[in-house]
């Protein structure tokens, strides 16, 4: 360990070398002698990383019951919380692209995909970012281009410019009016799963 | 060589609080469509005035199925295969019919509705009896304008030669779709 340590300082010394300071230190001690010993500076240089995540037991996270969907208008909120010390990036991802019930519906004029709408507020230093998307342009093979759209990462998803930490007010926002046609939905129980994530921004 | 492998493992000593992985929520949503029909625009229902329902001659009239006419209706029906019912009561008045004489023009009623995927399928009901004639779409009801049609067939006294009694006659077809569970 002594000498691995030795090693890496060496290591430094090779990389952070100060050249001014390096030329002006003598390169010998003598015991006794003069100069008795060496002394150098090595320049320390560290980050520390973007921490960012939900905080802890805030993740978005709901079972929602949203009733008769060809009725009755429905809104629902999520609530979470984040702790990103820098820029974020807050996305999400549609597994049906809207509430869908079980089987392949061929009949014309019929439908067993109901759309409805997902925003996002975030609550930020210094104010809140918003974004909204409809679920059919959540899943994963939507064509149409949402900022909200994806598996959060450092390019991906919806870019919250500014630290968000243990912060309330942040929300994810599900809604859709009484489902009115031109297709008739059919029968059924109908669900869909979002999946929300966050990263560090670049 | 070995050196900036030494690099490496020091760098490492002076970074910390690496940037966490991207972190994950799940919202699951549910809904429901319940099984149900419903008119869209014109209700089922209104009134046809035949006027007079006898010929010059006092016998019943021979062209009361074209004065009705066809009746055209949307249902849309979330569920497969609905069932439709019909019943057609008489036309019929209160006044007395002795022997050569008729009260009551019998009819049939036939409701014909749209499938989707193409296709027709037709309850008829007559009205010498009390019951109620049901049957079932065989597939969805189409989902277009005027996917259900009510016609009338085969008029008929008694005898043909019976005259129709002077009065006022009221008959009524009563429909019903309904949704399968």
């Amino acid at each position: 360990m002594k000498a691995l340590l030795a090693g890496s300082i060496a290591s430094c010394l090779a990389v952070f070398a100060v050249p001014a300071q390096a030329q002006s230190v003598p390169g010998t001690a003598y015991a006794g002698g003069s100069p008795g010993n060496i002394t150098v500076s090595v320049p320390v240089r560290a980050t520390v990383g973007s921490q960012c995540g939900f905080a802890t037991g805030k993740a978005p996270s709901a079972n929602l019951n949203v009733g008769q969907i060809d009725v009755a208008n429905w809104t629902f909120d999520v609530p979470f919380s984040l702790e990103c010390t820098g820029p974020s990036r807050v996305a999400i991802v549609s597994t049906n692209g809207g509430l869908k019930t079980a089987g392949t519906i061929t009949d014309p004029g019929y439908a067993g995909l109901a759309p409805y709408d997902v925003a996002v507020n975030v609550a930020r230093t210094g104010g809140t970012t918003t974004g909204n998307c409809a679920a059919a342009d959540l899943s994963a093979s939507a064509a149409t281009a949402c900022q909200l759209r994806g598996t959060a990462s450092t390019s991906v998803g919806l870019l919250v410019n500014a630290p968000s930490f243990g912060l309330t007010g942040s929300y994810v926002r599900v809604s859709a009016p009484a489902y009115a046609g031109p297709a008739v939905l059919v029968a059924g129980t109908y669900s869909d799963t979002l999946t929300v994530t966050v990263s560090p921004a670049a | 060589m070995k050196k900036i492998a030494l690099i490496a493992v020091a760098a490492a000593a002076f970074s910390a609080n690496p940037a966490m992985a991207q972190a994950t929520g799940t919202i699951n949503l549910t809904g429901v469509v319940a099984s149900k029909c419903f008119v869209e625009g014109t209700p089922i229902g209104g009134t046809h005035d035949f006027t007079a329902l006898d010929a010059t001659n006092g016998t019943m009239r021979t062209d009361l199925a074209t004065d009705f006419g066809t009746k055209n209706f949307t249902v849309k029906c979330s569920s497969l295969n609905p069932t439709v019912s019909v019943k057609a009561l008489p036309l019929a008045t209160t006044a007395t019919a002795t022997a050569g004489y008729d009260n009551s023009i019998d009819y049939n009623a036939i409701v014909t509705v749209d499938k989707s995927g193409g296709g027709t399928t037709a309850v008829t009901d007559a009205s010498t009896d009390t019951t109620a004639t049901t049957g079932t779409v065989g597939a969805r009801l189409a989902n277009s304008t005027n996917n259900v049609r009510v016609t009338t067939a085969s008029y008929a006294t008694g005898s043909n030669t019976d005259l129709l009694v002077a009065g006022t006659y009221n008959g009524s077809i009563e429909i019903t779709i309904s949704p399968t569970n």
